[in-house]
């Protein structure tokens, strides 16, 4: 190792030190030295973008992120923090994103003790995004009845209007009757579409992990055909090495995904928004 | 989201036992301290058919559940009361430990659940003929100070 890439390497390690004792100011300095010795070490852009998120400086830390998967696009922890960053900034599509890819690569690097972590972010992500969009629908709707009324109200208003003209008194109150009828009429049927909204929070039973009881994600299947969420499985194989429900033995490398239980349980969350802290 | 993994499982299951109900001859009693901490539950059960060894009696079972439920089992005992005895099985011994080899890390499963334990408890003593408590009864009820999860049971006799 050259004498700039020791010395890189040193103050990376004191950045460290106080990372571990959350002083993520004096942190940041540390890595940033470290990188003006060694513009290339992808540790310290990694490192430096986790006391930046701490540091709420999200921007900067994205870039940092950016730095780290220019040099090594699988790097788990950057997709995370990145995504982590995108969360807090409100941007959920990207946020989610990057929260899938680090998912992918602890599965793919078999880092099963960032599996929940990730998975559980994942969730997070996938579950303000789906909020967002279903505030942004309901909002919609609102403004969209409310326009309707103002039209059937004016409407109303230039129908009584004429009769207060022309018509008798009797002709003026069967006008304003009907008038007030078809606004009931249409605020029913507004009602109604919205009551839609809120029944039917089911969930079918071969969508849920039988150990958690949430809906998966990212289902694996075992030698007897039975599927289960990745995590779960994994930490209870890791502990007794049998399948759950036959109890024959089974290894980690037996767990094969579930490619179209895990299409179908994506459709549904993609619907059922509200399903993810069901 | 950070809740540990037996807070929402629990969770899940208390809500699918006011859905559901319970079947036949098990109650629910209490389902833990407060929302917060419901690791610890109380559950009655009865034995449905005439076996009188069981006959017009209630029995209560204490559910712990550990922080990795259900990676790791319920540690389940019969709780001694004056209208709640102790049930009479050669797997039952007399401080209200079970030894049941589902209830073991061995023979645990994840797909278990508060429900089908106290269904296989009530099918264990539904299937028992024998007024008697397990071999050493005495001398394990005075000597024993582990909890029932720490004690290595030899299930060597799976036809009671």
């Amino acid at each position: 190792m050259s004498d700039n890439g020791a010395r890189a390497e040193r103050l990376r390690q004191d950045g460290n030190d106080h990372f571990r004792r959350r002083n993520y100011t004096a942190a940041e300095a540390c890595y940033s030295q470290a990188l003006v010795q060694d513009p290339n070490m992808t540790a310290a852009y990694a490192n430096r973008a986790m006391c930046r998120f701490f540091l709420t400086s999200h921007d900067a830390s994205i870039t940092d992120c950016d730095a780290v998967l220019a040099r090594d696009p699988n790097y788990l922890k950057a997709h995370y923090y990145k995504s982590k960053n995108l969360l807090a900034l409100g941007n959920v599509d990207e946020a989610s994103t990057h929260a899938l890819l680090a998912y992918e690569a602890c599965v793919a690097q078999g880092a099963d003790t960032s599996l929940k972590m990730t998975k559980e972010h994942l969730l997070v992500c996938r579950k303000e995004r789906w909020d967002v969009k279903e505030r942004r629908r309901r909002h919609a709707a609102r403004a969209f009845e409310r326009e309707m009324l103002g039209v059937l109200e004016r409407e109303i208003e230039r129908d009584v209007l004429e009769a207060a003209e022309g018509g008798s008194e009797a002709e003026l109150a069967a006008v304003r009757e009907e008038g007030n009828k078809r606004l009931a009429d249409l605020r029913d049927v507004f009602e109604r579409a919205r009551a839609k909204d809120d029944v039917k929070r089911e969930v079918p039973e071969w969508l849920i992990d039988d150990i958690t009881y949430n809906v998966m994600l990212d289902p694996v299947m075992t030698p007897s055909g039975r599927s289960y969420e990745r995590e779960s499985i994994t930490k209870f194989v890791e502990k007794a090495g049998t399948d759950p429900t036959t109890r024959e033995p089974l290894s980690k490398s037996d767990l094969k995904p579930n490619r179209v239980l895990k299409d179908a349980c994506s459709w549904f969350l993609d619907e059922n928004g509200w399903a993810y802290d069901w | 989201m950070s809740a540990g993994m037996s807070g929402r499982r629990l969770m899940k299951e208390l809500g699918k036992i006011h859905n559901d109900g319970l079947p036949p001859g098990i109650e629910l009693v209490s389902s833990g301290e407060s929302e917060a901490d419901n690791s610890d539950w109380l559950l009655d059960i009865r034995v449905l058919d005439d076996n009188p060894l069981y006959k017009d009696q209630v029995y209560r079972l204490r559910f712990r559940f550990p922080k990795a439920y259900p990676i790791e089992p319920p540690e389940v005992t019969f709780e001694n009361r004056p209208d709640r005895p102790i049930p009479m099985h050669p797997h039952v011994y007399s401080n209200g430990i079970i030894c049941l080899d589902l209830l073991g890390s061995q023979g645990w499963s994840p797909v278990q659940s508060a429900q089908s334990v106290c269904m296989s408890i009530q099918s264990m003593l539904t299937s028992n003929n024998k007024n008697e408590r397990p071999e050493g009864d005495e001398q394990f009820v005075k000597m024993n100070k582990s909890r029932p999860r720490d004690i290595q049971f030899l299930y060597d006799d799976n036809t009671v």
